[in-house]
């Protein structure tokens, strides 16, 4: 009545052949998780989060061969600060460059803290720089722009083994639209309390480029747009400043003492009038005791009182091993010592 | 060789439920942070997901009646239509079965086919005396044919087959089991596409056809017995719940014009609101499945029409039932009409511009969800599960938009895969002939074989 399709092939062997072809699939079915976790940024993310859940970032084992040259190339110096520049940590590009792996930020803090470098806030180093209030000696700022979502879950975890803490200069815009790359709100609030995060601004919607009436992309903290006054600019600016800073004061409940400028412009360059350096530098200094960018990477001193505390320069850290971080260290607190004499 | 085969697909297919179930987890936060930028796209995210695994999660608690000799009197009830091909082994399948035969009564009825399906019902008759053949003359219409078998039964419980239906030996004794318990009105066996060799539409109907019993009416069944849909390939009622209701729902009209398809949803939906209507996993059949993709569609536009017209009722008295089972049943009301959008949502903001809706996260959302299931599948049977996954591509891609365009057709009450449409009418019994199952006399016989003859 019924004729059975495969009459040639008994079913014991189909089922056996179909058992093998859905063992191959099993693997294959992996795939589309891979794509995503791979050319996706909120699939990285996903990645990364399941990266830190599974297999946590550590501090390295350091040897004691490398424990000694450390201590041997360790910088000395005081009543200053080398000022770092981190990015993103973890697996996404999506900013493009400047992101390196938990295990070499991991090599990096594990460094730092064998080297006898003491981290210090940005409260701190204005206090400092202001006041003159006694910074520790060989002190060093660790900071993170953008408040990426990926670089805080992967550092946290180290910051927390190393008992460092970390300067997070947030756009406070993207905070508040919550979304896959920034860290939210209610994420940033966590980190804050934990005492490992200090939360400071990075503009609260600056931090994009604008086409500007002669066709260039220029950073929109350092340009006017088409028809733009330097008053609208100074407007412009200034209320962006002050939400910035209500929003992290809200959250945080601490005022922020210090400013990074966005792509590191701060008017000098990448600027289509003369006088904004001018402007933008009245009204950074309404806000804030410290401004960091990170122009001419080549030449970086320690940050000093001595220097103008809105144009502090950071170094810009990107995938050395920790001896070399050191060295680049022991280079800037040279140049300091140079400067000094 | 085979057994240790099967073994390790088992283990890795646990490990690889549980990484996904993981991953499920991680892209929690990622789901609630998009909550208030893009409200109707990660609740319709968070609600498929608890759906999904909640029913899942349920339907590892279902058990099946075990047979404890319960047999009442049986009536098989096979409406047929234009059904030369299968119909024999449909009869024999339902006559075939380990049931008193004093107690089982197999009624055909021929629902006016154009073809030979009453010559082989004739040739059926004489193989099987006691088959109770009826030629209803015309074309009623699947309803008309049912309630003309439901009239002429005899048996305590009614049990439905599709004419394209078989049934496993002991069917008929498992699906009885429910009934001891006097709340049951109706119970549901299990069914799955008995040509799901021929090609990937008939695969991933079968894989589809296995989860949706297994899980969905295996959950359902488990909440205080609230299955939506007894499917009529394979269903029993109790003869004395549907009699008060037999009028109404022959001469069902919806929009003013009369119901022709859902048959089995709406009678369904009549005994759901007086008594429980359950699974029987142990009641097995076999239903053959749409096996080109226009008649699969025509099909599942079928389903889905009724679908909506039976919702509406289900929506009236389903907060009354089970808690549970109302939430999971108002959700998947919701579900089908949210998610033409979501859909549209998500590859519009891909592609149209403004703030992402997250396609990639859709997508991979949907094929995690489509994952789980194959999964299920693959546990259970070993092969043939990554079909599962066909049929959510194609459902995410087009059966999806069925909610609407079911809407906009709703007055096209054809079948689209049975070339009938009928207005309702009472059965005239003067053209009926009706064949009862009474071993023939010599006479009677020979008559019989001269008809099929001719």
């Amino acid at each position: 009545m019924i004729t059975e399709e495969f009459t040639a092939v008994s079913p014991s062997r189909r089922q056996l052949r179909q058992t093998i072809v859905g063992l191959i699939a099993l693997p294959l079915s992996m795939l589309p998780f891979i794509a995503y976790g791979t050319f996706t940024p909120e699939g990285r993310l996903v990645r990364d989060r399941a990266i830190v859940a599974l297999h946590p970032p550590k501090l390295p084992e350091l040897s004691s061969v490398q424990i000694e040259s450390i201590a041997g190339s360790a910088p000395r110096y005081s009543d200053a600060v080398m000022v770092l520049a981190y990015h993103g940590i973890g697996s996404s590009d999506a900013e493009g460059g400047f992101v390196i792996s938990p295990e070499r930020f991991g090599e990096h803090i594990a460094t730092l803290r064998t080297a006898g470098m003491n981290d210090v806030t940005a409260d701190e180093v204005a206090r400092a720089f202001e006041h003159g209030d006694p910074l520790p000696p060989n002190a060093v700022m660790i900071t993170f722009d953008d408040g990426r979502a990926d670089a805080m879950m992967f550092a946290d975890r180290l910051l927390d083994e190393a008992d460092m803490s970390a300067t997070m200069f947030v756009i406070s815009g993207a905070a508040e639209k919550p979304g896959v790359y920034y860290a939210s709100w209610d994420a940033l609030e966590d980190y804050s309390r934990s005492g490992r995060w200090d939360i400071q601004s990075h503009t609260a919607a600056l931090h994009r480029e604008q086409e500007v009436s002669d066709g260039r992309m220029l950073p929109a903290l350092t340009s006017l747009t088409a028809g733009e006054s330097l008053e609208e600019y100074r407007a412009r600016v200034r209320s962006d400043l002050a939400r910035a800073s209500s929003a992290i004061q809200a959250h945080t409940g601490r005022r922020p003492v210090a400013f990074a400028y966005p792509f590191g412009a701060y008017g000098v360059d990448r600027t289509n009038n003369s006088k904004i350096q001018q402007i933008l530098h009245e009204e950074v200094v309404r806000r804030y005791e410290l401004a960091f960018h990170q122009d001419e990477q080549d030449s970086i001193p320690l940050a000093t009182s001595a220097q103008d505390p809105l144009g502090l320069r950071r170094l810009e850290v990107e995938d050395w091993s920790g001896a070399e971080l050191l060295l680049r260290i022991g280079e800037s607190a040279r140049r300091s010592e140079r400067a000094r004499s | 060789m085979h057994r240790l085969l099967r073994a390790a697909l088992r283990v890795l297919i646990v490990c690889y439920a549980i990484g996904i179930l993981g991953f499920v987890w991680l892209t929690k936060d990622l789901t609630f942070a998009t909550l208030s930028r893009d409200p109707l796209f990660a609740l319709y995210s968070i609600a498929v997901v608890i759906y999904v695994l909640g029913r899942f999660f349920m339907s590892f608690f279902y058990r099946s009646t075990p047979d404890r000799g319960h047999r009442p009197s049986v009536s098989v009830i096979i409406p047929a239509f234009n059904e030369e091909d299968g119909i024999i082994g449909t009869i024999a399948s339902c006559l075939d079965v380990d049931y008193p035969k004093d107690l089982l009564e197999v009624i055909v009825v021929n629902d006016g086919s154009t073809d030979d399906t009453w010559e082989r019902i004739l040739q059926a008759k004489i193989r099987w005396p006691e088959l109770y053949a009826v030629d209803l003359g015309r074309n009623y219409g699947k309803r008309g044919a049912m309630a003309e078998g439901i009239r002429r039964a005899r048996g305590e419980v009614l049990c439905f087959v599709d004419s394209d239906s078989y049934l496993e030996r002991d069917a008929v004794a498992a699906i009885v089991q429910p009934f001891t318990d006097r709340r049951v009105g109706a119970v549901v066996g299990h069914a799955e596409a008995r040509n799901q060799s021929t090609n990937w539409i008939t695969k991933m109907q079968q894989v589809r056809y296995y989860s949706a019993f297994r899980v969905i009416k295996g959950t359902e069944s488990m909440l205080s017995g609230t299955v939506i849909c007894a499917s009529g390939c394979c269903a029993a009622y109790r003869r004395s719940t549907v009699m008060p209701i037999l009028d109404g729902w022959e001469f069902q009209k919806f929009l003013g014009r009369p119901a022709t398809f859902g048959d089995d949803r709406a009678l369904t939906n009549r005994i759901l609101q007086t008594h429980r209507v359950v699974y029987q996993s142990t009641a097995r059949a076999e239903t053959v499945v749409p096996e080109k993709l226009r008649v699969f569609f025509r099909q599942q536009l079928r389903w889905k029409k009724s679908w909506l017209r039976e919702s509406m009722q289900v929506l009236k008295y389903f907060w009354r039932k089970n808690p549970i089972a109302a939430i999971f049943t108002y959700a998947s009301i919701a579900f089908p009409f949210m998610a033409p959008w979501v859909v549209v949502h998500a590859v519009g903001g891909r592609f149209l511009g403004g703030e992402a809706g997250g396609l990639w996260f859709y997508i991979i959302g949907t094929y995690a969800m489509a994952l789980l299931y194959s999964l299920y599948y693959a546990f259970k049977k070993g092969s043939l599960w990554y079909h599962g996954m066909t049929f959510v591509a194609l459902y995410m891609s087009v059966l999806v938009f069925q909610t609407y365009w079911g809407i906009l057709t709703m007055r096209d009450t054809s079948w689209g895969t049975r070339a009938s449409t009928v207005e309702h009418a009472s059965i005239d019994q003067n053209l009926l002939t009706a064949i009862l199952p009474t071993a023939p006399r010599m006479d009677e016989l020979e008559a019989v074989r001269a008809f099929a003859a001719a």
